[in-house]
């Protein structure tokens, strides 16, 4: 039932090359299915998705509402509710799977090779303590320098914390360390979480809708100094958002997920010139245009996990439905170099 | 014939401190703003934080009262009414607001939350009412079988809006003053929804002000935008003027950040202008122009003189002392930067 | 016509949907069950206690010194007390006398405690002030202290320290009602009804109550235990029921100066009122955790 995905970028099977570690991902989600129990019955909302990060790449995984992606993130950092259930698949980081690892093993991985910066920044900082006190906090559990001594040193972990600050462009860090989230603008609470995730040292960043909740124009300023950040530090990012603009700004490749599914997968430049997925044109066509034009939308609703449909997740909603859509399901298969699309429109998607 | 007449709108929130709650100080919300919204049009309000964009439309629909200043409605003054007179003119202005979830009463259901308008009024029989529901419900396309009976909670975030909107037309109102509607839903869900508001435009002749942040979404939905920054209107242009040629420095910079999903669109736009600092608060409005500390076409005089709003020809104005014709009108350096 | 019957019939389906999905969630967890049972037990002991007790005449005024303070035995499952009458259909009866003071006490303290927190929340101003303070008075003082002053002051009966126990108990609803109302009138939905131009008495019962009863609902569930924990003791202490009236607490009493010898006399009602206030605090947790699942599903968005 799931899709095989014949190949998900080029180059990434070159295992075998001596001295090239940086060509093996740091980050495999290999044809996971996660089911959720609710009370109406057995939600399939992921159905076989599979993405791969290397190292220094930043990725996207686009999608709207209920498509599944924070699911997917939540899935790799091992924060899924009690009613889901991951029937299958692998989620490879760093060489290991994580689905194997006990508890202890996972929250040495979560928040320090691995960090997530949070949604809100209204909500995500602890308003009883000040930015300083919630650095060195995560900062002295992170062990966030490898020498275990220092972890007693607090004037260490301290100046650790304000060039963290730092290096988030909030200008002064010594007052800013002293003050309540509250004192904050929403610009400067979203930079705090970025510090707060790069404490550990990670090597892969999961921002979760990041800036959604602040003005467009500081939203820009922000991603577009994460974007440098991430660049000089050699970190990898995956964002996890709904708007395509943001992706286009932030990512070297885009996952379109829809229904629980990958719909799509293109190096962004690729994406934005031409949608080979029905649901990305779609997407993209909804978007407003400065020149005076907005698309359509696209008809219909997502599917019911409970009773999705029997192939095509999308078919139900397509403009280019065909018969073999309701009948077989299809792959997430490279239609051109460099790019994957799961649509019968393209023969390579479609089973002999 | 214009619908809505606002003169020189002004509110302030006074600021408290102290134990005796002395006032200390006033978050200017709203400055000082005229504007005139012609029937039949759609008149966008864009701003960012503390722009007074929100406020200005509860004060235009009356949920706020102002602090100085006249609005017009329809011909009649509505600036000091008390509820009771308000009422019949509650009638004739709806608003849709932001967030779906929170604008529907969770422990409603739809019927009751659509009819509720009716109810209040006291228009028609609950068989009458029952039947004006229905063909609200598909007035939006959303069917009546399924709709009626559910929760907010069992909506997706668009129907929730449709019902929203089937709410505000119950009354057969003659504006409708829409707050950031499409901001909370997915992209494709906000184009939907958009083209239900202009069908819905053209079918009942409504007139629409429309509050956004999306700059990019407002050149599609009206004829005229205000750019509204710390209480005041900065720019007013016909939506294709806005776009071609900006006059503000502040709307020039958000024009230049908003993101673009092609080379094409990115060519329309001015290149990347990133403002100094960030929004001050409303409560410490920096003097002469509001804007000045963080403007990169600043000159000498812009932190005294606060600048009136200078007509540029053509229903086009634009509150900046460069276009003050007593200075000379230098006007902004380059008119537009294309990005290459 | 035809679509009126239709739409009630519609309305029907869904309803009882919905409850379905409710009693689901509730039966998730054993302790919430086991409370329900417990509670379930309580009132079919109450009601049916003429019929269930084996010698329901003891409930009253009845003495047989010849069986005083028999040991539990086929012919008395929990034993006899000091004037031979039968505990367990002394308790059943008790349980009657429990649960309609509980009812009571709470239906006051909802009556006068709710109305007046939402026009303190809603409202404001002085008379909300002058509400809330007067509240808070009323907050400082214990309530079982309070019930007691109360009972003393006025002649000790059984419906006296009802009143008492409702005159301490009101201010919690109002100040449980004043913060939700506080909170939700800043929600969205209420600005929407003014704009149509409704009223603010309408908005204020008719708008934001309906979403304020869920915790109201638990309170008082879990309010009914500690009620008839208190007017237990008052009963214990002389100031509320007296004898020869079955009250739990009134038993405690009697039987006290018994222990440890005829432990029964004593020990059953007092487990009795364990397993009651036990129950409804389990029927209230079990409760919140229900009607929270729904909030958080909605506040999420799902």
């Amino acid at each position: 039932m799931a899709g095989r995905q014949l190949t998900d970028q080029p180059g990434s099977r070159e295992r075998g090359n001596a001295g090239t570690r940086c060509q093996e991902p740091l980050l495999s989600v290999e044809d996971l299915v996660i089911h959720f129990h609710l009370y109406e019955g057995l939600a399939r909302v992921i159905n076989g998705v599979s993405l791969t990060i290397r190292r220094g790449e930043s990725v996207a995984l686009v999608g709207e509402t209920g498509c599944g992606k924070s699911i997917t993130a939540k899935a790799i950092l091992g924060l899924l509710p009690p009613n889901a259930e991951i029937v299958s698949g692998r989620i490879v980081f760093a060489g290991r799977d994580l689905r194997r690892l006990p508890e202890e093993a996972l929250q040495k991985i979560r928040g320090r090779k691995m960090a997530m910066i949070f949604q809100d920044p209204g909500t995500a900082l602890n308003p009883v303590f000040t930015v300083g006190d919630q650095l060195m906090d995560v900062a002295s559990w992170q062990g966030a320098s490898r020498a275990p001594l220092v972890r007693r040193h607090n004037g260490e972990l301290r100046r650790r914390c304000l060039d963290m600050l730092r290096l988030v462009r909030i200008p002064d860090p010594e007052s800013t360390f002293r003050r309540y989230p509250i004192e904050l603008s929403g610009g400067m609470r979203q930079r705090v979480l970025i510090a707060l995730a790069l404490l550990g040292e990670p090597d892969l960043l999961i921002a979760d809708e990041l800036g959604t909740a602040l003005d467009v124009s500081i939203q820009d300023q922000i991603l577009e100094e994460l974007r440098e950040l991430v660049r000089t530090q050699g970190l990898s990012v995956l964002y996890i958002t709904h708007n395509l603009g943001v992706a286009r700004l932030v990512s070297d490749r885009i996952y379109v997920m829809y229904g629980g599914e990958i719909a799509e997968v293109a190096p962004t430049a690729a994406m934005f010139s031409r949608q080979l997925h029905p649901y990305s044109q779609g997407l993209l066509a909804a978007i407003p245009r400065l020149s005076g034009s907005i698309g359509e939308g696209i008809e219909g609703r997502i599917p019911d996990y409970i009773d999705p449909p029997p192939a095509c997740r999308f078919a139900p909603r397509c403009p280019f439905r065909m018969a073999i859509c309701d009948q077989q399901r299809p792959l997430l298969a490279a239609s051109e170099p460099g790019r994957l699309a799961a649509c019968h429109l393209y023969p390579a998607s479609t089973r002999r | 014939m214009t619908l809505l007449d606002a003169r020189g709108l002004v509110k302030y929130f006074p600021v408290t401190a102290g134990l005796l709650r002395r006032r200390v100080g006033d978050v200017k919300a709203v400055d000082g703003v005229s504007l005139a919204i012609e029937e039949g049009t759609t008149l966008a309000l864009v701003g960012e934080t503390g722009s007074g964009k929100t406020t200005l439309g509860r004060l235009l629909t009356r949920l706020l009262t102002p602090t100085n200043g006249q609005i017009v409605f329809e011909g009649r003054d509505i600036t000091g009414l008390d509820e009771q007179a308000l009422r019949p003119v509650r009638r004739q202005m709806q608003m849709v607001f932001q967030n779906p979830a929170s604008s529907l009463n969770p422990r409603r259901r739809v019927k009751e939350i659509i009819e509720e308008p009716l109810v209040v009024h006291g228009i028609g029989t609950p068989v009458a009412r029952l039947r004006q529901v229905r063909e609200l419900l598909e007035r939006v396309a959303l069917p009546p079988r399924d709709f009626l009976f559910r929760y907010p909670h069992a909506l997706s975030g668009g129907q929730r809006q449709r019902v929203a909107i089937a709410r505000a037309l119950a009354l057969h109102p003659r504006l409708i003053v829409l707050d950031e509607p499409t901001s909370a839903l997915d992209v494709s869900v906000q184009a939907k929804i958009i083209g239900l508001l202009r069908r819905l435009q053209r079918e009942l002749r409504l007139t629409y002000l429309f509050i956004s942040h999306d700059l990019s979404l407002v050149r599609n939905v009206a004829e005229s935008i205000a750019v509204m920054y710390l209480g005041k209107i900065v720019e007013l242009a016909a939506a294709e003027r806005l776009f071609t040629s900006p006059s503000h420095p502040y709307t020039r910079a958000l024009l230049s950040a908003i993101p673009t999903v092609s080379d094409e669109e990115a060519a329309l736009i001015p290149e990347k202008i990133v403002l100094r600092g960030e929004i001050p608060s409303p409560s410490r409005v920096p003097p002469g122009c509001a804007f000045h500390p963080r403007c990169y076409a600043r000159i000498d005089g812009c932190d005294r003189v606060v600048p009136e709003l200078i007509t540029l020809g053509d229903g086009h104005a634009a509150r900046c002392i460069l276009y003050d014709p007593a200075l000379g009108a230098p006007g902004l350096p380059n008119v537009i930067a294309r990005r290459e | 016509m035809a679509e009126i019957v239709a739409t009630a019939g519609e309305l029907r389906v869904t309803r009882t949907r919905e409850w379905r999905k409710m009693w689901f969630r509730f039966r998730q967890s054993n302790l919430s069950l086991l409370g329900f049972g417990i509670i379930a037990a309580v009132i079919l002991a109450a009601v049916f206690a003429p019929q269930l007790a084996p010698y329901p005449h003891h409930a009253g005024i009845f003495v047989d010194f010849d069986h005083a303070l028999k040991a539990p035995s086929a012919y008395n499952w929990l034993g006899t007390d000091d004037a031979g009458r039968d505990i367990l259909s002394r308790m059943l009866f008790g349980a009657r006398i429990s649960l309609i003071l509980g009812l009571m006490v709470l239906i006051i303290a909802v009556a006068v405690g709710v109305p007046l927190g939402v026009v303190a929340g809603y409202w404001g101003g002085r008379a909300g002030d002058l509400i809330m303070r007067v509240t808070d008075v009323f907050l400082a003082v214990p309530p079982i202290a309070l019930a007691l002053a109360v009972t003393a002051a006025l002649r000790p009966t059984l419906t006296n320290a009802m009143v008492a126990i409702a005159f301490a108990w009101w201010p919690w609803y109002t100040r449980l009602v004043y913060g939700q109302v506080l909170s939700l009138k800043e929600q969205q939905f209420v600005e929407a009804s003014r704009g149509l131009g409704a009223s603010r008495w309408r908005i204020a019962f008719r708008e934001i109550l309906p979403n304020a009863w869920s915790p109201i609902i638990v309170k008082v569930t879990l309010d009914m235990g500690f009620v008839i924990l208190t007017s237990s003791g008052l009963s214990f202490l002389g100031l509320g029921a007296q004898p020869p009236t079955p009250e739990w607490g009134t038993m405690i009493a009697e039987g006290r100066d018994y222990l440890p010898g005829a432990w029964w006399a004593a020990t059953f009602p007092g487990l009795a009122i364990f397993l009651t206030v036990l129950g409804f605090n389990l029927l209230g947790d079990g409760l919140r955790d229900v009607f929270d699942v729904e909030i958080e599903q909605w506040r999420a968005g799902n």
